[in-house]
């Protein structure tokens, strides 16, 4: 029984011998810890919870009931063996023959045979059980997240969605696997090993059962403490790990800033934070089995007094006395051993109930955004596009747009500008259906979108965003993304077009170049247009740039540009964009603002009005604000910071440990 | 120097000789705390001791406290009451002082192998720290954190099971061995054969399971993967469609994750009944044996309660045996890789007794400077130019011509391959390094932002800079407007990687985190133009008052900077092919000319229809 250490879910409850050293994810473990500590540990029995598990669980009742089965055949072999090695020890004591020997000898191996033969089909059920139950679960857990809308997203983060996925879903694992059956095989086994001392002897059985009462006492309080010191640990491996990670992923601005001694420092309190935590468990788990070894001594011990007194008085008979302390000295290890078990898994068991709670949350949140019964395929369109008389809340009684009415015509290009929040991304996610209407319909060719299908709606609707996002695997596989059923040539042609062909075809291995995490042996232009030719091959009729050239140097703009004219060619599309120079050319610009359309028309109208586009497009090169602070004042004050320190003054010598504020996310007591 | 990358070759086995070294220094490691480690042993030697001094006690118990004799015929069991009093208090002693042992040396185990593995993580956090941006740039984020981790958890492991818990059973097994063979030899070599057979049994089983369950956690690395992919990406999931897709490749990532883990369990399924079934034959064979043994009268009832009581306290240690073997060379191999990061030496050290010039100005001269990852293709070539204290240089060049491994030559991020880089006359590799960075600051392209408040992130470089001096540096930064509207203000928690920040955002606390730096020389390294009008504008005057009585370089298309430049470098493959002013270059033509043309045509021409007027009142109202 090794304290498993942080990161180890459950550790202290796996045995050294067998098995139990199973990997755990790495990723399973530090996402969780922002769930924070109340959280963990749910109520023991939750019916609502049973039942739905009972749903995952019901396919598979036949194999179940025979595992629960060949349980309790195990419990009653393995138990009944006391019983043996008493009955042989009685009857070679008492008349020394050995016929009778052999014959038990016989009857041992048979239980033992049994047993094994039982011990095996009950795991092997278990493992035919429990991995397609979890795989159903991860599966539904997932698929039901890929259907939440955008909304769903808006809201949480994708590490704490995640950890639903893996840790949660890790510790039912734990519980179905070896949890459940665990906790049925010990319950099953103190019944028969009770009902074995008791028949053997029941006086000297019941002063065994006296410890009783201290074991339960003593290992409650110690799973109480050993929860929170547990826990702590993974909060303090979790914290170290993430402080090493974007340490690491920030070394450049350390090394430049100068921050190497004092981050150390930093570093160091963390991890000794980590150490302290980590060895006070280490002094629980420590202590749990010298603790039950002396329970068990003084059971053997009350044990041997009480037999000895009786024998003594002559109210036990001498050789099933000793027959009795020989079995009463096995038996009584496998009476504390489920004893202990229990008061293990209990806490295991409260942690699952507050992981399926969290699991069945995601299950039971529904799309808000769903295909009508009777919706139909949106049939070829020429990409005509109109708002009529939109509005959208995203909160309740939060408007982001008011009554909006836009018209736009096959193959025309309009640019969306305006502020941040002024609602460009809200009319364009309005136009695949990412959100509902709050009012008003959106048309495509006269198709409200809500009446039709939304896979055929992606399909004819093409989206590049701003954040290229890229997936592990080939460049041809992420171009692919966009049309699975697509060829080889096609994507390559798809490529051609946004002008992306000839740096692919340089990399090493060309389109079949494995990507790295996150696509990061490519420059974000790269990306971006590995991002156009994704959209492209779908060839759809209307096409979104959200931002599409915002990441990329001017350099690759302008070869994006290029490519977006060629693209952009009988396409209805929607540009939003901040650098102005990128949309002087299209044929309207709309200008919003909270929500409003402000102005429309095209460049040169629009420069014509001298209204608020004419005011963005000459902030672009100009200085024309003042400056709404005291300059001065503010270099002066760095001047004097200079003095503090001394012209030349060592930076973090003398430097005062922390500024105060969240320090390094170590607020947790 | 090697990249650390995820290499297969650094996962497979190794060589007997060279897996002694590796563990003989990760022993290096447990070596300071030798005092701990002796009391280990010493508590080692008094658990398995006590451990067996029960079933002794018990032997004694029932051989002495309980005579049988046979008198007229009859067995007649005389109990000697004090006895086994005395044997009661002596079992429940043993006990105790056994648990207590035990307590010691489980604990102790623990406290060493976590000092250890606390040791370790300082060690490779200092290291990676100090290594240059060679390595760095050469090394997987995420190969490195394997190691940081999970190798480091492995080495923690070997020092507890492998090292003391193995020795442990290794002693306990002698001792019981020593005193079975001794009073029985025919029946203790009849059971030992069945404990061996579990040894050798577990040490097979552990090693099938091992690539089994290296499987298994690879499939849950992409399983997470997925899973990771599809919920950051599910903008792009839900705008192609392609939830069903993502849900397959989810369902693949699962299935195999499920198979390995079903033969994971398959193989427990078989072998765990096995062991427990060869368990309990050594116990069927001492019965059967012993108790033949005992009505011929060559054993004792006692001694036959102890042999059974010590089946029993070795069966768990006896099924463990295969497993703590097994920690030996995965330590060796988790060894390998850590010390693979910790014999990493940066190309860039201090020169000792290294001095800094009295007053530092940014005077920077490149004197024929060459650079290169590997010298058949060089970064760099003969680079020579001048920046006097004050100046602004901008260098222009298309991507991967050198322009920001120019820069990263200033403070030292790199060492050149040849001639010198001097800052105030002085060969940067004769500063003393805290000394010379702290007189170049960088605004770099794409700005990191550490998880902490925003006070934190701007007094990045500075951790005793006073609340009103972030203030002064936010406020000059063109960004204190914006984080006094933040409901938190300047104690604004930044998410991951500021996430919640807008580029432009981003930049402005970088050029915040750099004025607090008060350096002499700057690098703004800043080819995207990824923000609107209104941000371009706030960042161009942060940068003005950045650069005011700064060497300034700038890697920016900025038709601004590029015209204010005391001279414009232009590079193309790691040579500088022109340099001058911007009118001269202008007139020259050549590559200037070309990106000229390309890219800053449009600011140009925008800049003159439009904004003549307004040109004249920024010219004016600027200073």
């Amino acid at each position: 029984m090794g304290m498993m250490g942080g990161g180890m879910a459950g550790g202290w409850s796996s045995n050294l011998g067998g098995g139990g050293h199973g990997p755990r994810s790495s990723w399973a473990s530090s996402a969780s810890m922002a769930d924070g500590w109340d959280q963990e540990y749910g109520t023991l029995y939750n019916p609502r919870l049973v039942r739905r598990f009972g749903r995952y669980i019901a396919p598979h009742k036949r194999p179940l009931i025979a595992a629960i089965v060949a349980n309790a055949i195990f419990a009653v072999a393995f138990n009944i063996q006391v019983l043996v090695v008493y009955e042989a020890l009685q009857g070679a004591l008492e008349n020394g023959v050995l016929s009778q020997l052999d014959e038990i000898a016989l009857y041992f191996a048979i239980i033992v045979a049994v047993s094994w033969l039982s011990e095996f089909l009950r795991q092997w059920l278990m493992a035919n059980v429990g991995h397609p139950i979890l795989r159903r679960m991860r599966q539904d857990v997932f698929e039901h997240l890929m259907r939440l809308e955008h909304r769903f997203y808006d809201r949480g983060e994708v590490g704490a969605i995640m950890s639903r996925v893996t840790s949660d879903v890790q510790v039912l694992q734990e519980m179905l696997t070896s949890g459940v059956l665990t906790v049925i095989g010990d319950i099953f086994g103190l019944v028969i090993i009770m009902a074995v001392l008791l028949y053997i002897d029941w006086q000297l059985a019941l002063v065994s059962f006296a410890v009783l009462p201290i074991l339960i006492v003593s290992m409650a309080w110690w799973s109480k403490r050993a929860r929170r010191a547990f826990l702590e640990t993974r909060v303090a491996i979790a914290a170290v790990n993430s402080t090493l990670n974007e340490d690491l992923n920030g070394v450049r601005v350390v090394q430049s800033l100068n921050r190497e001694s004092e981050n150390a420092r930093r570093f160091d309190r963390i991890n000794n934070w980590n150490l302290r935590a980590t060895r006070r468990a280490g002094l629980l788990s420590a202590a749990i089995m010298p603790l039950v070894e002396i329970l068990i001594a003084l059971a053997t011990a009350l044990i041997i007094v009480v037999a000895a007194m009786r024998l003594t008085d002559g109210s036990l008979d001498e050789a099933a006395g000793v027959a009795a302390v020989i079995a009463f000295a096995i038996g009584i290890q496998r009476f504390f051993d489920p004893v202990r078990d229990l008061v293990l898994q209990y806490t295991m068991f409260q942690r699952a109930m507050a992981g399926a709670e969290r699991v069945f949350e995601v299950l039971d949140t529904e799309p808000e955004i769903e295909d009508m019964p009777d919706a139909h395929d949106l049939p070829d369109i020429a990409g005509h596009v109109r708002f009529d008389n939109v509005s959208l809340e995203y909160v309740d009684g939060v408007r982001v747009l008011f009554d909006l009415d836009l018209e736009v015509q096959p193959g025309e290009t309009v640019a969306l500008v305006g502020e941040t929040g002024a609602g460009k991304t809200s009319i364009t996610s309005l136009i695949t259906r990412n959100y509902e209407v709050t009012a008003g319909a959106v048309q495509i060719d006269g198709h409200d979108v809500r009446e039709v299908t939304r896979a055929s709606l992606v399909q004819r609707v093409g989206v590049v965003l701003q954040d290229p996002f890229l997936f592990s695997g080939s460049v041809l596989d992420n171009v692919m993304y966009g049309n699975l059923e697509a060829t080889r040539e096609q994507a390559i042609a798809a490529a051609r077009v946004v002008g992306a062909d000839e740096w692919i075809e340089r990399l090493p291995q060309s389109y079949d170049t494995l990507l790295a995490e996150r696509a990061q042996n490519l420059s974000i232009g790269q990306r971006q247009l590995i991002a156009f030719a994704r959209a492209i091959l779908s060839d759809p009729r209307i096409l979104i740039l959200d931002e599409a050239t915002a990441n990329v140097d001017s350099q690759t703009e302008a070869l994006i540009q290029q490519a977006i004219a060629r693209v952009l060619r009988g396409r209805t599309a929607f540009v939003i964009a901040h650098r102005l120079s990128t949309i002087r050319s299209v044929d309207r610009i709309i200008v919003l603002e909270y929500g409003r359309i402000l102005e429309q028309g095209s460049h040169d109208e629009l420069l014509a009005i001298d209204g608020h586009y004419a005011k963005l497009y000459r902030m672009m090169y100009a200085a024309q604000e003042s400056v709404e602070f005291d300059e001065d004042a503010a270099l002066a004050v760095l001047d004097n910071m200079r003095e503090r320190t001394g012209a030349n003054g060592r930076n973090g010598a003398s430097a005062s440990a922390s500024t105060g504020g969240r320090a390094p996310a170590l607020a947790l007591d | 120097m090697t990249a650390i990358a995820a290499n297969p070759a650094s996962r497979r086995r190794l060589r007997a000789p060279v897996s002694i070294l590796v563990i003989g220094r990760v022993l290096r490691f447990a070596l300071p705390y030798w005092k701990g480690l002796t009391i280990t042993a010493i508590a080692i030697l008094t658990t398995a001791g006590f451990a067996m001094a029960t079933p002794w006690l018990l032997r004694w118990a029932i051989d002495t406290a309980i005579s049988t004799e046979i008198v007229n015929g009859d067995t007649v069991i005389a109990i000697t009451g004090w006895l086994v009093a005395v044997a009661g208090l002596a079992l429940v002693g043993a006990a105790v002082l056994r648990g207590a042992s035990m307590f010691v040396q489980r604990y102790l185990a623990e406290w060493v192998g976590q000092t250890v593995a606390y040791d370790l993580r300082n060690a490779i956090y200092q290291r990676l720290q100090t290594l240059s941006f060679r390595f760095h740039d050469g090394a997987e984020t995420g190969q490195i954190m394997v190691r940081a981790t999970q190798d480091v958890e492995v080495v923690r492991m070997f020092i507890n099971f492998g090292g003391v818990q193995l020795t442990f059973t290794l002693v306990l097994g002698i001792g019981t061995l020593v005193i079975m063979l001794a009073i029985n030899w025919q029946l203790a070599l009849m059971v030992w054969a069945l404990m061996l057979i579990i040894a050798v049994r577990s040490a097979f089983v552990a090693r099938r399971l091992r690539p089994i369950w290296n499987d298994v956690q690879e499939s849950q690395a992409q399983l997470g993967t997925v899973l990771q992919e599809a919920l950051s990406g599910i903008r792009v999931v839900k705008a192609f469609g392609r939830a069903e897709f993502e849900g397959r490749k989810f369902g693949r990532a699962a299935s195999w994750l499920q198979e390995r883990s079903y033969d994971a369990s398959m193989v427990q399924a078989v072998n765990m009944p096995l062991m427990t079934m060869l368990g309990a034959a050594a116990i069927v064979v001492t019965i059967w044996y012993g108790g033949r043994e005992v009505v011929n009268g060559n054993f004792s009832v006692g001694e036959l309660t102890m042999f059974l009581m010590f089946l029993t306290i070795l069966q768990m240690p006896i099924r463990g045996v295969g497993w703590m073997v097994m920690m030996v060379p995965r330590a060796a191999t988790a060894g390998v890789r850590i010390f693979e990061i910790l014999d990493q030496e940066s190309e860039v050290q201090e020169r000792p007794g290294s001095v800094a010039p009295a007053s530092p100005q940014g005077h920077i001269r490149f004197d024929r400077v060459s650079f290169a990852y590997d010298p058949r293709s060089p970064v760099l070539d003969g680079i020579d130019f001048e920046a006097k204290p004050g100046e602004l240089i901008a260098l222009l060049g298309l991507t991967g011509s050198g322009k920001s491994t120019v820069v990263n030559l200033i403070p030292r991020f790199y060492d050149v391959s040849a001639g010198s880089v001097t800052f105030d006359g002085q060969d940067v590799r004769d500063w003393p390094l805290e000394e010379l960075r702290r007189q170049v600051a960088i605004v770099q392209q794409e700005v990191f932002l550490f998880a902490a408040t925003l006070k934190e992130n701007i007094a990045y470089g500075r951790p005793d800079a006073t609340d009103e001096e972030i203030e002064a540096a936010a406020k000059l930064a063109r960004i204190h407007n914006f984080i006094s509207r933040l409901p938190d203000q300047y104690d604004t928690w930044v998410g991951e990687r500021g996430a919640n920040f807008s580029g432009g955002q981003k930049q402005r606390i970088a050029i915040a985190r750099a004025l607090l730096m008060d350096p002499r020389a700057l690098i703004f390294d800043d080819s995207t133009s990824s923000v609107d009008a209104a941000t371009e504008f706030e960042i161009q005057q942060a940068m003005a008052a950045l650069m005011r009585g700064r060497t300034t370089f700038v890697i920016a298309h900025r038709l601004r900077s590029l015209r204010e430049a005391d001279q414009i470098l232009v590079l193309d493959q790691g040579q500088i092919v022109q340099r001058g002013k911007h009118d001269e270059l202008l007139q020259q033509g050549g590559l200037y000319r070309e990106i000229y043309e390309l890219e800053l045509r449009d600011q140009e021409s925008a800049q003159t229809s439009a904004l003549e007027p307004l040109e004249a009142v920024a010219a004016g109202g600027g200073s």
